[in-house]
């Protein structure tokens, strides 16, 4: 679409003897949806793992914006504009859904270390706060404690979460892992609402959803990028089907 | 890496209620007014000095979840500190505190350098080894501290240039004690109230997540330390001042084990329960001590006994569940 | 004032091992138990303490230092028995951290207990008949006790190191340490297992108390600085991991003895300079074999 804003340069990495990810190429360009899916085993999370700065990659580069991330510490991404979402839900538990994001907004937004000033001080906090809010349509249940929320709802904080960082990439990690129907049809609206302002990058399963949304689509298999391009192309790609043989079929 | 898992915080930690504050304050000012006796104004200063300590604590416990099991280091290097430039090198009041809490402050932030990036038990392990690392050396370096025999600090006036107070009386210098513990109170409660406090409570909670929404974990540990080494330090140097004497066994690992009983017992879901928890000790103290001399055994069975059965929620806690 | 003679050197050096073997049977306990119930008792030193006392006791009733050799660690591994079912079992469903805090209280308890059965005078009990004296190593001279202290040592770690790779049980504690979901599935008794690792790790405590009565003195706050040494090289050798404890004891033992010689007022200081220094670069210990809290 346009000019690549993630790129990763052979990254890969080994645990031991087991070479999980292996010379890992791609570009991820701005305003994309780019899915990655691949049977399970494939090296997906350990790839996120290494773009979120989780582990080390063994070997490669990782640049944003140009800008070489290899390196970074994890709590560097969100400043540069890069957000992740966690598989298995990671909130704060003891708090609302509104002070899961506020940390998330304060985080970007408040520069230094301000001791000597109160939380409730900072409007502009609010603000971006209630957009995230409304945009994921969590303001009824704004003010329940997370560990009070049903599953479908948790999904969506650990999302409005990370929009919270204000960030120019998304990684998304299984987003719809155990939502329901309606909810799943919500999560799907508001990535195809978000696509073009932000850029995506998204692990999932549902390859109803992946088909339907994705603007690209890459496939892992043994730690190996074996196909990337639009879904019609990666449909009727050999490889892919081979890939999935015994598992479920892209289409 | 992980912190320790984080005491079940019964209620949301909470900073202050406003008039609770002010209802304690004015009754704790009333004291030597309502009883002349020496004896009651002691026991006010070390309930207000301790519970400061322990106040201190619950910002590395209950606010960003690292236990410490030596936090008598920070008071005891407050105490030293403050007690020997008085005694060697005759300062007055102002800069011998200041300096007792520099001291604190500055040894807080090289062992925090080294232990906020290890995992809580190995945290806690290291503060145990660095307090009683610094209690070996109080108290083999006798020449300069006077080792088990202690040193004697008389009080020297507060001379801050354009008044001279000499507080020598229980009652003046408690005052004295009462204004700072509230300022520190108050600073510390702002601290909290801030956005670093609220990042300090999600690295709490869930330091994974915190550190991947941009709050840098480990800086925010060692800030927490810092501020609560300080702490401690402040109530140390006003410690040795009010007592008049320094002595090494409030640098051993049991007084680092008292004031973690304090906080504990108190309610680690405030900033003010460990007060409490420091009151209840205190009087606890006083009235086993004239049973027995051997008071640390019923202390350590009513500790073993809280935590068992109270699991980490204090009287605070119990209180607010009772009045439900 | 630093004596620049061989013979000097060789008798810290040897020193240095007896301190080594001390901390090492401490610490092999604590690692243990760490590595299967991700618990550190905090009331170890106590432990260690009450091995003394007993082994004292059995000595004076029966005059037989061997004998206290095996009751003595057999009792305490009977208290840590009481310890485990009492204080630390009931609590596994909770956070750790309040584990730790009731050891603590626990050392309070031990040690103000010891302190009204004994009091708080200094008791000595003597090396056996049959291994007291001294024996010449070329220009050394040695006392035989503390070569067989160091025997001893290189002993029981062999010992430990034949039982956990050679025998069923464990076989079962070493993969207890790494999957303790799977060792459930596979119907091994884990509550039994909690227990007899808290019992080998507190026997092996006690051992080493009885082991220096006869070098040092006994009395009630004996636990108190060896310790602190035990957790410095808990910490340096990793958590849980038995090769980095017998690693840091050996460093930590020398360390400690050579500057209690050279400068001891600042040898704790050295001890914890040093251990800052490793941390600083290798968070999980020496061999970067130190688990985490949920024993990864």
């Amino acid at each position: 679409m346009h000019a690549p804003l993630l790129v990763t340069h052979d990254l890969g990495r080994r645990f031991g003897g087991l070479h999980a990810v292996k010379r890992v190429s791609l570009e991820v360009h701005a305003g994309e949806l780019l899915a990655i899916i691949g049977p399970n085993g494939a090296g997906k999370t350990t790839f996120f793992n290494m773009l979120s700065r989780h582990i080390d990659p063994s070997e490669g580069r990782v640049t944003f914006a140009g800008r070489d991330i290899t390196r970074l510490p994890p709590h560097a991404l969100p400043a540069i504009g890069m957000a992740r979402t966690f598989q298995r839900t990671n909130l704060f538990w003891e708090l609302t859904v509104r002070e899961n994001v506020r940390l998330a907004v304060q985080a970007t937004m408040v520069g230094g270390y301000p001791v000597h000033r109160r939380l409730g001080a900072y409007g502009e906090v609010a603000a971006r706060v209630d957009d995230v809010l409304r945009r994921v349509d969590l303001e009824e249940h704004a003010n329940l404690p997370v560990n009070k929320l049903s599953h479908g709802d948790q999904r969506m904080t650990e999302i409005a979460i990370a929009l919270g960082s204000g960030p120019q990439i998304l990684l998304l990690d299984e987003p719809l892992a155990g939502m329901g129907p309606t909810e799943t049809e919500h999560a799907v609206r508001l990535f195809a609402g978000m696509k073009g302002n932000l850029t995506m990058l998204l692990i999932e399963h549902d390859m109803d959803v992946v088909l339907t949304i994705a603007d690209r689509i890459a496939v892992l298999n043994f730690g190996e990028l074996i196909a990337v391009g639009t879904p019609e192309a990666i449909k009727s790609d050999p490889s892919v089907q081979a890939a999935y043989l015994g598992a479920e079929p892209p289409c | 890496m992980m912190a320790i898992e984080s005491l079940p915080a019964a209620t949301r930690v909470r900073l202050r209620d406003g008039w609770l504050l002010v209802g304690v304050v004015a009754t704790l000012a009333l004291v030597p007014l309502i009883s002349p006796s020496r004896f009651y104004v002691n026991l006010a200063v070390e309930v207000v000095l301790l519970g400061l300590w322990a106040a201190s604590l619950n910002v590395l416990i209950g606010f960003t979840g690292l236990v410490s099991f030596g936090h008598a280091a920070f008071f005891g290097l407050g105490v030293y500190t403050t007690g020997l430039l008085i005694a060697k090198l005759g300062l007055s009041m102002a800069p011998a505190l200041l300096a007792g809490v520099a001291v604190a402050a500055v040894a807080a932030l090289l062992v925090g350098i080294v232990i906020v990036r290890l995992s809580g038990i190995a945290f806690a392990l290291v503060t145990l080894a660095f307090s009683m690392m610094v209690f070996t050396t109080v108290w083999r370096w006798s020449k300069l501290t006077g080792g088990d025999d202690g040193l004697t600090v008389s009080r020297p006036p507060l001379d801050l240039g354009f008044v001279r107070l000499d507080l020598q009386g229980a009652a003046q210098f408690y005052y004295l004690a009462l204004v700072l513990v509230l300022c520190a109170y108050l600073a510390l409660s702002r601290f909290l109230a801030s956005p670093v406090g609220a990042a300090l409570q999600a690295v709490r909670q869930n330091a994974v997540r915190a550190e991947s929404i941009g709050i840098d974990v480990h800086r925010h540990r060692l800030l927490a330390f810092v501020v609560a080494g300080a702490t401690a330090g402040l109530a140390g140097s006003l410690y040795v001042l009010f007592r008049g004497f320094a002595a090494p066994d409030l640098l051993h690992w049991s007084a680092s084990g008292q004031v973690l009983l304090m906080t504990i017992l108190g309610g680690i879901g405030t900033l003010y329960g460990p007060f409490l928890g420091a009151a209840v000790f205190v009087v606890l103290q006083e009235v086993l001590s004239t049973y027995t001399q051997y008071w640390m055994l019923p202390l350590g069975i009513i500790f073993i006994l809280a935590v068992r059965f109270m699991h980490g929620r204090g009287l605070l806690d119990l209180l607010r569940a009772m009045r439900r | 004032m630093i004596p620049g003679d061989v013979t000097f050197w060789a008798v810290q050096i040897l020193n240095g091992l007896v301190m080594s073997v001390l901390l090492m049977l401490i610490t092999l306990g604590l690692t243990i138990i760490f590595g299967i119930l991700l618990v550190v008792n905090f009331a170890h030193g106590s432990l260690y303490m009450w091995g003394a006392y007993v082994g004292m006791g059995v000595l004076s009733l029966t005059g037989q230092f061997w004998l206290a050799l095996l009751v003595a660690p057999l009792v305490i591994a009977i208290v840590g028995i009481g310890i485990e079912r009492t204080l630390i079992q009931p609590m596994r469903s909770q956070p750790v951290i309040l584990t730790l805090l009731l050891t603590f209280g626990l050392t309070l308890v031990l040690d103000e207990t010891a302190r009204i059965l004994w009091g708080s005078n200094p008791y000595s009990i003597n090396a056996p008949d049959w291994l007291s004296g001294t024996i010449r190593i070329g220009s050394v001279v040695y006392p035989i006790y503390r070569i067989f202290v160091i025997g001893l040592g290189i002993a029981v770690a062999l010992l430990l190191f034949l039982f956990l790779e050679k025998t069923d049980l464990g076989t079962v504690i070493r993969a207890a340490s790494s999957d303790r979901e799977t060792l459930e599935v596979m119907g091994v008794n884990t509550s039994r297992l909690f227990m007899l690792v808290f019992a080998l790790g507190s026997a092996l405590t006690a051992l080493s108390g009885l082991v220096a009565a006869p070098m040092l003195t006994i009395y009630p706050a004996m636990g108190h600085n060896i310790i602190i040494d035990a957790f410095v090289v808990l910490v340096l050798g990793g958590l849980g991991s038995l090769r980095g404890t017998i690693v840091a004891s050996f460093l930590v033992g020398q360390v400690q003895t050579l500057g209690a010689v050279v400068m001891p007022e600042f040898a704790l200081v050295v001890v914890f300079a040093m251990m800052g220094l490793v941390l600083l670069v290798r968070p999980r210990g020496l061999l970067n074999l130190g688990r985490l809290d949920d024993g990864h």
